[in-house]
């Protein structure tokens, strides 16, 4: 069942106390004001001891998710008075993450905050920092080897569960579902993958339908168009990421199908809007703002001396046309 | 084909240069062969609607294409048409978005800006003297950055709330024929026409065939490539119009890795990646039939990882017949 | 390495050719030819172009395999299938394009395909140099082996070449033209060890154009015309002038057609043409209604002076007049436009699109000939032009819509006639104008030029087969070394007289040399 390292960490991380908390939010998000949603300050502010450089690694610079990422490390790197250099990635090859962060350890940065582009590449630049008593932390996605001081995630497994669970009761647990995939050779998209499985293939009456939009607007698309087509019956279709289910919303729009469930994946404003408008019936929302925030707290308190947590879930909430607006307002 | 067989056929036949029904043969057996396999697994394939389905799902790669055979044919590639789509497409996302334009002059921007990306791509190739996969190479990669660049790599959704008439081009439709089919109809016959009538096509064949023996014949090389390129910068303008209407939206990740299948269309079509033959009719069958498989395999169930597994295999067939047909004329 | 060392001279014949012929499309290269090599002799084979030399050396390198006849090797019927089977069989040859790896090191390519192995897979290099200081060792050169080939100068490349074939224990050794690139000094080191394989009972075949390098290396000379065997005598009972009359044979009267037009007023003047290296103080004239011919030995710079006139390469100075006016021939497209029209040697790179149709190779260079609107050439009007001109020019094709690569060399040529028709262009550059074609072809194309000629048209002819200069010019011009060297007109122009101011430079340089 856990193929892979990731998961196996996953599995581990089902016993954290903090794990519940995902659902908990699902159900009783009528929070009063973005800051007590986003929870920020659940580790800090920080104040270091010495102002320390800090290394954050960009994995993809051009995506939203990690743009809002970045941005939560900067301002919180500002109110803890630490430096933060920011390693992004230019091209998409982890060979070219690992050199990044062989160069971090040679400028010797007091502290690695890590968002690699590839659990498994990436171990040896962990074991430079290792070796080099660089502290790391990762964010959003565990290396598969090194030692880590902590890890903030999302749990996405829990988090495509929460999905599948909200589809299941959407459609009266009965009815063809299809499952834009990511790109499958991606540990997240296998996560995803699962936690949506886990969840459906326990319900006799439902069928799942598993193709892969390759994280992609254009597949989502066409994909949708055909198996509407083939399965006219299709009841539910849930998008690994936003643009796959963005283009399953073109699709079924321009279907004239008004009677299907879309369910997408990562928080982007884009989705909350189609959510707003009724296209969407829900989006699974991650918080990247907590992941950086977080990363940084940790990292400072862990270089002022003190223990930190070594496993710390992020949560995530499953965004409806009733708590939309609250979450349009954090992304703006 | 033995000389006694081509005279029995007859001159109709054997039209200049285009119209070699063998030259298609391969793709358009393939083409048939693999629709009624798929027809006989699923029925509702053949069903106007999903039959529609392919034509919409095809055109992206098929208007590419068109350009990519042009390119082709004179014995250059161009890898930067994906890079090329996102950039024209972001340019007039842009422009409507962020500066209200009305649509019109936006969708011209668009075509504008392929084109004039498509000459930057002729201009290296032929004052600089560097070879087309070198230059596009690199351009692949500044296109790309630029389109991230101007949007600080964020898509903009929902083009159409901006300018609700965009959305012709890519949800319309003519009496039931969607836009982007119409759309790739009209490229594709416009570089039909200009192959075949034009001096652009007929040197088109000739620099790829043999461009020593062309330049000694007193054709400007360089003027006649920077026009295929551009060509091939004003189809990816076409594409980029029709399909950020389709998605309704403008991402600079647009159309990422689609000049492989432009690239891959051209070749299922029999043209010679070396230059000099092979038709513009081949290339349409090409598009169609990747299309046909991932439609076909998709209503099929069939797992992603198989589709491109049998869409590689189509590609070495398609290359592998060819070469097999020329073995026989040879 | 053992059988090199014996002595053997045998007078059975090693490898031998009883009545082989080949064919291609339209030309036959080899008709019913018979050939025999002994060991230890050296074999030299002579002709002009397009005799069948060449093809005869495919075939026993395996490139080509014959329609007819048969190849014995040790008395036995053979078929020699690949190259790497003639390789096996120990039948080296060493091309004028050499096949070497310039980027590999002298060692790495003498056992290219060979190598010492230590292991499966991993190669033993010191084995490996060891071994190939043997043959380097043999031919008297004490090279590097580990030298890059690159680095070498043309004539040891080509002995780097012979010790690969000494490697690969060759018992016959082909040596196609080796001297046409090579200096006169290195040519005599190369019959140093021709001399020396020989005495070891290797077989040579030798080729070659300059006849007295026959009579210094060689035993044997066969002689081919036209694809047909002359005949094969011993050197020692013939001379030059013998050989000479042998490879060109036939009767020179026959061959050109009548002419009725005279010289007129002068369509292209050429004066001080110079390219750095390449050309020298280039002058002549070419006169309406008169052939030009260009005479001289394969790198003389014949071809040199069309490309030059043509636009192709650029010129350092001189002058070119077009009927009296000055003008400036930056590129083709500027030749074209002046009314000039090449007839390119290499009629398959140079003259013709192979892959397009014929109709399309005639209109390629004036594609505004047709009576289409708005500059476009749609296919029919293009079949249409180039029909008149299939009838004009009775080009044997089955539709005006097939490929050119299928037309044979004379049709081919006439094709590429058509297309300079068609510019309307009245100076002519023919360059090798029936290399490659058969022999009634070649009546024909004589006959096109002399209609040109009757139609005011200008020609300059360049070519190696001395009738046809000798028989289609009204003047002949001889190319040494970059320069003209000498003009000749009505009596004095005879082979004779052409083979001397051609080759004479040479014969002093060597005497010089050996000075």
């Amino acid at each position: 069942m856990h193929r892979r390292t990731f998961l196996t960490i996953s599995a581990g991380l089902a016993t954290a106390p903090a794990l519940r908390w995902t659902g908990a939010l699902a159900q009783d998000a009528t929070p009063t004001a973005d800051e007590d949603l986003l929870d920020l300050d659940r580790f800090g502010p920080v104040a270091a001891s010495s102002p320390y450089t800090l290394a954050f690694f960009q994995p993809y610079p051009n995506n939203e998710f990690w743009q809002r990422l970045q941005g939560a490390v900067e301002a919180r790197a500002e109110a803890d008075g630490v430096t933060v250099e920011v390693y992004a990635l230019g091209s998409n090859e982890v060979a070219d993450q690992v050199a990044q962060m062989e160069a971090a350890v040679a400028a010797a940065v007091d502290g690695i905050i890590l968002g690699t582009i590839n659990a498994a590449g990436v171990v040896p630049g962990v074991e430079a920092a290792n070796n080099a008593g660089i502290p790391v932390i990762a964010v959003d996605t565990a290396p598969a080897g090194g030692e880590l001081v902590s890890l903030a995630q999302t749990d996405n497994v829990e988090a495509s569960a929460a999905a599948g669970a909200f589809i299941a009761e959407a459609i009266g647990e009965a009815g063809k579902v299809l499952n834009l995939q990511g790109e499958m050779g991606n540990q997240t998209a296998q996560a995803r993958n699962e936690g949506l499985h886990r969840v459906l293939d326990g319900f006799a009456e439902i069928q799942v339908i598993d193709q892969s939009a390759n994280w992609t607007q254009e597949l989502g698309l066409s994909i949708t168009e055909n198996v509407l087509t083939s399965d006219p019956d299709l009841v539910a279709i849930f998008g690994a990421n936003d643009p796959a289910a963005l283009g399953a919303v073109q699709a079924v729009k321009a279907a004239g199908r008004d009677d299907i469930v879309i369910v997408g994946f990562d928080g982007n404003p884009s989705a909350f809007e189609a959510v707003q408008a009724g296209d969407m019936a829900a989006d699974i929302a991650q918080f990247p703002e907590r992941m950086g925030t977080y990363g940084v707290d940790l990292m400072v308190l862990h270089l002022n001396g003190e223990e930190v947590e070594a496993l710390v879930d992020t949560g995530t909430a499953v965004v409806t046309a009733e708590n939309v607006e609250v979450f349009l307002g954090i992304v703006s | 084909m033995s000389n006694a067989a081509s005279q029995a056929l007859g001159l109709d036949l054997r039209r200049i240069t285009f119209g070699n029904v063998w030259q298609v043969i391969g793709p358009l057996a393939s083409l048939i062969i693999l629709s009624l396999l798929i027809w006989w697994a699923e029925p509702v394939f053949m069903s106007p609607q999903n039959l529609l389905n392919v034509a919409r799902q095809a055109s992206l790669t098929a208007i590419l294409a068109t350009g990519m055979t042009f390119v082709i044919l004179t014995g250059g590639i161009d890898l930067s048409v994906g890079s090329m789509v996102a950039l024209s497409s972001v340019c007039g996302g842009l422009l409507m978005w962020e500066f209200g334009w009305p649509m019109w002059p936006a969708v011209l921007v668009m075509v504008v800006v392929g084109g004039l990306l498509g000459l930057i791509n002729g201009a290296i190739v032929t004052l600089g003297r560097i070879p087309p996969f070198i230059v596009t190479l690199g351009t692949m990669q500044i296109f790309r950055g630029a389109a991230l660049q101007l949007t600080d790599g964020k898509p903009i959704f929902d083009l159409t709330a901006f300018q609700p008439s965009f959305s012709m081009w890519g949800t319309g439709d003519l009496g039931g024929i969607p836009a982007p089919v119409i759309i790739t109809l009209v490229v594709f016959v416009a570089g039909w026409l200009i192959l075949r009538y034009t001096r652009l096509g007929l040197y088109t064949y000739a620099i790829g065939g043999n461009e020593q023996a062309t330049r000694f014949s007193g054709v400007q090389i360089n003027r006649y490539k920077l026009g295929v390129y551009g060509l091939m910068g004003v189809t990816a303008g076409v594409a980029a119009v029709m399909w950020s209407s389709r998605l309704n939206s403008t991402q600079p990740t647009v159309a990422t890795g689609e000049e492989l299948n432009a690239i891959a269309a051209v070749v299922i079509g029999g043209t010679s990646l070396f230059g000099g033959e092979g038709s513009i009719v081949g290339t349409l069958i090409g598009a169609l039939l990747m299309a046909v498989i991932r439609n076909g395999l998709t209503l099929l169930h069939v797992p992603s990882f198989y589709q491109q597994m049998v869409i590689g295999a189509v590609v070495v067939l398609a290359v592998l017949i060819d070469r097999l047909r020329r073995r026989e004329t040879a | 390495m053992a059988d090199l060392v014996s002595p053997v001279r045998d007078d059975e014949p090693l490898l031998a050719l009883r009545g082989v012929g080949k064919r291609f499309p339209g030309v036959v290269a080899l008709d019913d030819v018979s050939f025999d090599l002994r060991r230890g002799e050296v074999h030299v084979l002579v002709g002009e172009n397009g005799a069948g030399k060449s093809t005869l050396v495919k075939l026993l390198s395996g490139i080509y395999q014959p329609d007819s006849g048969e190849i014995l090797y040790d008395g036995q019927p053979v078929s020699i299938p690949s190259p790497y089977a003639a390789q096996r069989m120990g039948i080296s040859t060493v091309h004028q394009e050499l096949n070497l790896v310039p980027e590999l090191d002298i060692g790495r390519n003498i056992l290219l395909g060979r190598e010492p192995m230590l292991a499966p897979g991993i190669i033993d290099y010191r084995s490996l140099y060891r071994s190939a200081r043997e043959p380097l060792a043999a031919l008297g050169l004490p090279l590097d082996p580990r030298r890059k080939v690159r680095t070498l100068g043309i004539a040891l490349q080509q002995t780097v070449e012979i010790a690969k074939a000494l490697i690969a224990n060759a018992r016959v050794l082909i040596l196609d033209e080796p001297t046409a690139a090579i200096t006169a000094e290195e040519a005599d080191q190369l019959f140093t060890i021709v001399d020396q394989l020989r005495a070891r009972g290797t077989a040579i075949i030798f080729i070659s154009h300059h006849l007295e390098e026959a009579f210094r290396i060689g035993d044997r000379v066969t002689v081919l015309r036209d694809g047909r065997l002359v005949d094969t005598l011993p050197l020692a009972a013939t001379n030059q002038q013998a050989i000479i009359r042998m490879m060109v044979g036939r009767e020179l009267i026959q061959q050109f057609p009548e002419r009725k037009s005279t010289p007129g007023e002068v369509a292209l003047g050429v004066t001080r043409l110079n390219r750095t290296g390449v050309l020298h103080d280039i002058t002549f004239e070419v006169r309406r209604g008169e052939i030009v011919g260009l005479a001289g030995l394969i790198g003389a710079g014949r071809t040199e002076v069309a490309r030059a006139i043509f636009g192709i390469d650029a010129i350092d100075s001189g002058e070119i007049t077009i009927n009296g006016l000055p003008v400036r021939v930056a590129n083709p497209r500027a030749a074209v436009r002046r009314g000039l029209a090449l007839l390119p040697e290499d009629r398959k790179a140079q003259g013709l699109v192979l892959l397009m149709s014929v109709a399309d190779n005639v209109v390629l260079a004036a594609p505004g000939q047709m009576d289409a609107a708005g500059g476009l050439v749609p296919p029919k009007n293009r079949a249409n032009v180039a029909r008149r001109f299939v009838d004009a020019l009775r080009i044997r094709t089955p539709s005006v819509g097939q490929q050119a690569r299928l037309l044979s060399g004379g049709n081919q040529q006439k094709v590429v006639l058509s297309k300079w028709l068609l510019t309307e262009a009245d100076i002519f550059i023919f360059d090798e104008p029936t290399r490659g074609i058969d022999v009634g072809a070649k009546v024909e194309v004589y006959r096109l030029m002399n209609d040109l000629l009757e139609r005011g048209a200008a020609i300059i002819m360049i070519s190696s087969e001395l009738p046809e200069v000798l028989g289609m010019s009204d003047r002949i011009l001889v190319m040494r070394g970059g320069r003209i060297v000498a003009e000749l007109a009505g009596l004095d122009a005879t082979q004779e007289r052409i083979m001397q101011s051609a080759a004479a430079g040479s014969i002093q340089e060597r005497i010089e040399d050996v000075a």
